[in-house]
Parts: C-alpha cells; structure tokens; sequence
C-alpha cells in the first residue's frame, strides 16, 4: 500500500534539483544538489590542478637530477609516476576529509560533498566515494597508439545511475552515502518603501487587506520585488488577473490600475500601520514580522523580514 | 497552475538547468525518445544516405573521417530544430501535467510546419551556407523554435503580436547571456556527443571481443550519439527558454499571481 501511495506523492511533486532534508529535531533544511553537469566543472578544475602539480614536479625533479650529476638517475620515472597514482587515487579522498567535503574544483564553484543526512562527511566516506569514481568513469574506451596507449574515461555509467535518482548521486555516493550540494548564499530581501501617494491614498481606502490569505500576500510581495525589471506594459500584463478578482471583489472603480492596486495592497499590509504610528506623533514601535514556515525553495519571504532594509521606489 | 508545473519554477544556473534536464527526460523518457525517434529518423535516414557515397569507399580513412565529423555536425546543427519540433511541443504539454495528447502534438505539429520551415528551415539555412553567418541563429533566436511551436503567433501580422515580434521580445538585451549560454551548450554537447560515441564504441567491443570497424563508427555509433545529443539538448532549450522567461518577463510571478487570483475567485472571503 505504501509503495503506490509513495509514487503517486513523488510523481505529483514538481521536478526541481533541491532536496529538502529533516533532522531529527523535526527542522527541514533544503539544499540545492549539484548534479553531474555542475560537478563536471569542479572535476575539470582539480584535473587542472592535479596536472599543474605533476608538472611542477616533473620541473623541480629534472632539475634535481641534472643537479645531482646522474646521482638520481637510477629512480628513472618512478617518482613521476608515483605521484600521479597517489594523485589520481587519493588527491579527492584526502582534500575532502581535511577540507570538509570540498577540493579545490569543489571549493571554486561552491560545491560540497555531505552525508544524505546533511551532515559533514568522514575519511572513510571521501576516500571510499573516490576511488569508486573508477567504476562511474565506466565504460573507458582505450586507443592504442604506439608506443603509448590512452585511457579515455566516459562516465557513462556515473551519468546514468546519477540520472536514476533524485540526488544525482553516482556509484561512489549510493555506496558511501553522500551528496553534492551547492552553496548557494541567498540574500534576503527587505519589504520596499513606496512613497507613491496615489499608492498611499488607495491604500487607505483598502480595509479588506487583512483578510487576504498569506499565500496572496506572498505572490504580490514576489511581484513588488520584481516589477521593476518589466516595462509598464508588463507590469499590468501580469498584475491584472488578481487584481480583476480584488476589484470585483471590493467594488472598487473597474479603471483602477492593475500594478497601482497590487502597490496599493503591498503598503497596506507592510507599511500602513507604521505609517500611520509614525503621523499620529507616538513612538514608532518596531514592526514584529509575520512568521512564516520557510517556503519551499529555500526562498525567504519578503515579508519575513523586518522592514528596516526598505529601499525606495 | 503555480505548483502543477513539471519543474519547479525559478530562476536558475545554466548548470542547474543541464540538472534538471536529466530529471526532465529520466520522467518522459518514453515519450521524449518516441518523438525523437519520429522526427529523427527521417534526417538520420537522409544524411545516411548524402554521406554514403564516400562512407562506403575502401580508401575511407581516419583524415576522411574527421571531415565527416565536421560536416555531419553542420547538417544536425541545420536540421535539429526541424527534427526535434515534436519532443519540444510534447514537453510544452507536460509543463503543467496535462495529459500528453500525441494526435494533438501532431496536429500543433503539422500547424506550425510552415513557419518552422521559414524561419528554422530556409532562414537558418541560408545561414548556416556562411562560416559568418553560422552562429547568428544561437544568438538572435535560440529559443525560435519555442516561440513558433508553443506561443503560436502568425509569422506576420500587422498591429498584433507576430512570431519576429515576440522573439525580438524575448531575445533582445539579453544577448550576452545568449551568447554564454550558447558556448557552454557547445562545449556540453560535444563532450556528452564524443563520450556516448566512446561509450557505444566500446561496449560492443567488449560485446564482440574485437574492435568495430571504422565504418560502424561511422555510420553507427557517431551519427546515434549525435542525436541522442540532440534530443538532449532539445529538453535543455525548452528549460533555458522557460528560464529566460522568468529572467527577462517575470513568467513566474505571473503564475503565481493567476494562481491566487483563480483560488482567490474560487474562494469566499469576509468582506468587511
């Protein structure tokens, strides 16, 4: 019975590439993952970096060994290629345990590997999820070329299994448990002032604010925070549908202009009250903000935040 | 609306688009491949047949083949918007979870048959004849198609909105980030292209215990990775055009102000 329930809650939900993650104190973190195409750019940095490294080496190593007049020479490669096994092997395992789920490809584009949990990843985990990367670079296709012979890694099968779940985790990830995820640093956004007196001389005529849900205050917060990005034509283009319904419903002059009504709304709920405070000359008191469940998408509510970062229009 | 969509709707990385292509096409897989198949097959079977007089020559050799390569790259590049018209007007059905109606697809299909033809068949043609004038279609228009196949204007009206119009709307300021978007794409889609080419290269070596000849490589694993690619790269135009969407005309604020208004006008509210 679970199972079918199950399928029909996942195929419902609409497809997005952040995961929401419950800790055992009943909070919901989200975190952005970072799928093969975002991991592909760290792995192209740190080939970078492991190149740079065993080039750096190779320098510093002939010139030891032209300093040592034929005294080093009987080590022939092996010390080059050592190092590019221990490189090629544990260059991920070691940085992501002393780093915190990160290497420097990883640290670059923000990205960082953690438990399936959330939380921060073991020794055991980055080393073992790195050399199983060994298995997604499958099926590597070999070009003999005399005298030399090239491996080339398609990652076929790391993109297929990735593609098969909903962390876009590879072999190495369903075997150790991890993730990727990406840091994204959002910045909240505080509620905008406007000073538009027609706003204002609407919104004093609009009692029936306080009895729109949350969700639509939300929605015409989303559209205040953008609507300068669009044209006035826009503007009324996208502010008409709800505000048809708000002048139907309050009997309001069927010409009130469709972005004036949604401005008009936004100060009402935001603004009115400390406005109003502040004209009868009492002490204006800090507003207390509405608490909201963090939304889905990690994004925080304009009207979560106190209105003292308020921007004029 | 708002929370019916097939993807969730915001702002994105163009890196975070290539994800969320993948989960886009692991869920309509089925159908995303048979509309590739119908609107691939016929440009797979044509270009079989325009490059088999010299693919079929004994003294076809690896310098032969690099050339192949390039130009069988120019001709995909030509025909893809034209072959993957379907897969697009099937992902604008599943966008908010209606009930794929394949006649339907067909019948927008066939509609929009005439401009694509203009403007992704001769236009892009016409272009694609000149080194110089090859990249101008993925920078000016990338996201034609979608316009043609699932805004559906006229090509030409006067005083209303028209396919040119709208694009030039959509597209205009934003070039750019076109043009980023566009190398990024290349670069993608020519590693994922030659890796599935390696990939399907090699696993029937390992099938067969013997490497495939040229010509299997040739006529066979190349041209079906190159596809694959594309009808790929299909589902990622339909993400980033969404995308652009929200950028540049708010399109999510819009759902998510239709929404309220349609559950405001269902609902009963005290007026006080």
């Amino acid at each position: 019975m679970g199972f079918p329930f199950f399928r029909v809650t996942i195929e419902n939900m609409p497809l997005d590439t952040s995961i929401r993650v419950l800790t055992p104190e009943n909070i919901a973190f989200e975190y952005r993952l970072a799928g093969p195409f975002q991991r592909l750019g760290a792995y192209l940095l740190d080939l970078l970096v492991r190149g740079l490294v065993i080039f750096l080496f190779c320098c510093t190593y002939s010139l030891l060994v032209t300093a040592s007049r034929g005294g080093l020479q009987f080590l022939g490669i092996a010390p080059i290629t050592i190092l590019a096994f221990l490189l090629d092997w544990f260059y991920g395992g070691v940085f992501e345990t002393f780093w915190n789920g990160q290497t420097p490809g990883k640290w670059a584009l923000g990205l960082r590997v953690v438990t399936v949990e959330g939380q921060p990843i073991n020794g055991l985990q980055a080393v073992l999820r790195n050399l199983l990367r060994a298995a997604d670079a499958m099926p590597v296709a070999v070009a003999i070329t005399f005298p030399v012979s090239i491996s080339l890694p398609t990652f076929m099968l790391g993109l297929l299994v990735a593609s098969c779940n909903r962390r876009f985790q590879r072999l190495g990830d369903l075997a150790t448990g991890t993730m990727v995820i990406c840091e994204t640093r959002e910045t909240a956004q505080g509620t905008l002032r406007i000073e538009d007196p027609q706003v204002i001389q609407l919104a004093e005529n609009l009692m029936a604010v306080a009895t729109l849900p949350r969700s639509t205050i939300r929605a015409i917060a989303a559209y205040v925070q953008r609507r300068g990005f669009f044209g006035p034509g826009r503007c009324r283009e996208i502010a008409s549908p709800l505000a048809e319904v708000l002048i139907r419903r309050w009997e309001l002059p069927p010409e009130t202009d469709p972005d004036l009504l949604l401005l008009a709304v936004y100060y009402r709920h935001f603004w009115y009250e400390e406005a109003q405070s502040a004209g009868a000359g009492t002490e204006s008191p800090v507003p207390t903000p509405p608490q909201h469940a963090v939304p889905a998408h990690g994004r925080i509510p304009a009207e979560a935040v106190p209105p003292v970062l308020g921007k004029h229009l | 609306m708002w929370e019916q969509s097939l993807v969730v709707i915001r702002e994105r990385r163009f890196g975070d688009v290539l994800d969320l292509a993948l989960h886009v096409f692991r869920d309509n897989a089925l159908a995303i491949l048979g509309w590739g198949v119908v609107g691939v097959l016929p440009f797979a079977l044509l270009n079989y047949y325009l490059f088999s007089g010299q693919t079929s020559q004994p003294f076809f050799d690896e310098g032969d083949a690099f050339l192949y390569i390039i130009f069988y790259f120019w001709l995909v590049s030509w025909q893809a918007p034209l072959a993957t018209a379907g897969v697009t007007l099937l992902l604008g059905q599943r966008m908010f979870r209606q009930r794929v109606q394949h006649v339907q697809v067909g019948k927008q299909w066939l509609g929009s048959l005439p401009q694509l033809l203009v403007i992704q068949g001769l236009v892009r043609g016409v272009m694609h004849l000149f080194c110089i004038s090859f990249f101008i279609p993925y920078i000016l228009f990338p996201y034609m198609n979608e316009v043609i196949l699932l805004e559906r204007n006229p090509l030409l009206a006067r005083g209303k909105m028209n396919t040119l119009r709208r694009s030039g709307q959509l597209h205009h300021a934003n070039l750019g980030e076109l043009l980023l978007r566009w190398v990024l794409a290349l670069g993608v889609g020519l590693v994922l292209c030659f890796s599935l080419t390696l990939a399907l290269g090699t696993l029937t070596a390992l099938l067969q215990a013997k490497v495939p000849p040229l010509s299997w490589w040739i006529v066979g694993f190349f041209p079906a990775a190159a596809w694959i690619t594309v009808v790929f790269m299909t589902v990622v135009r339909f993400l980033s055009y969404l995308d652009l969407r929200i950028r540049r005309e708010g399109w999510e604020i819009e759902l998510q102000l239709k929404t309220e208004a349609a559950r405001l006008a269902r609902t009963e509210w005290v007026n006080p």
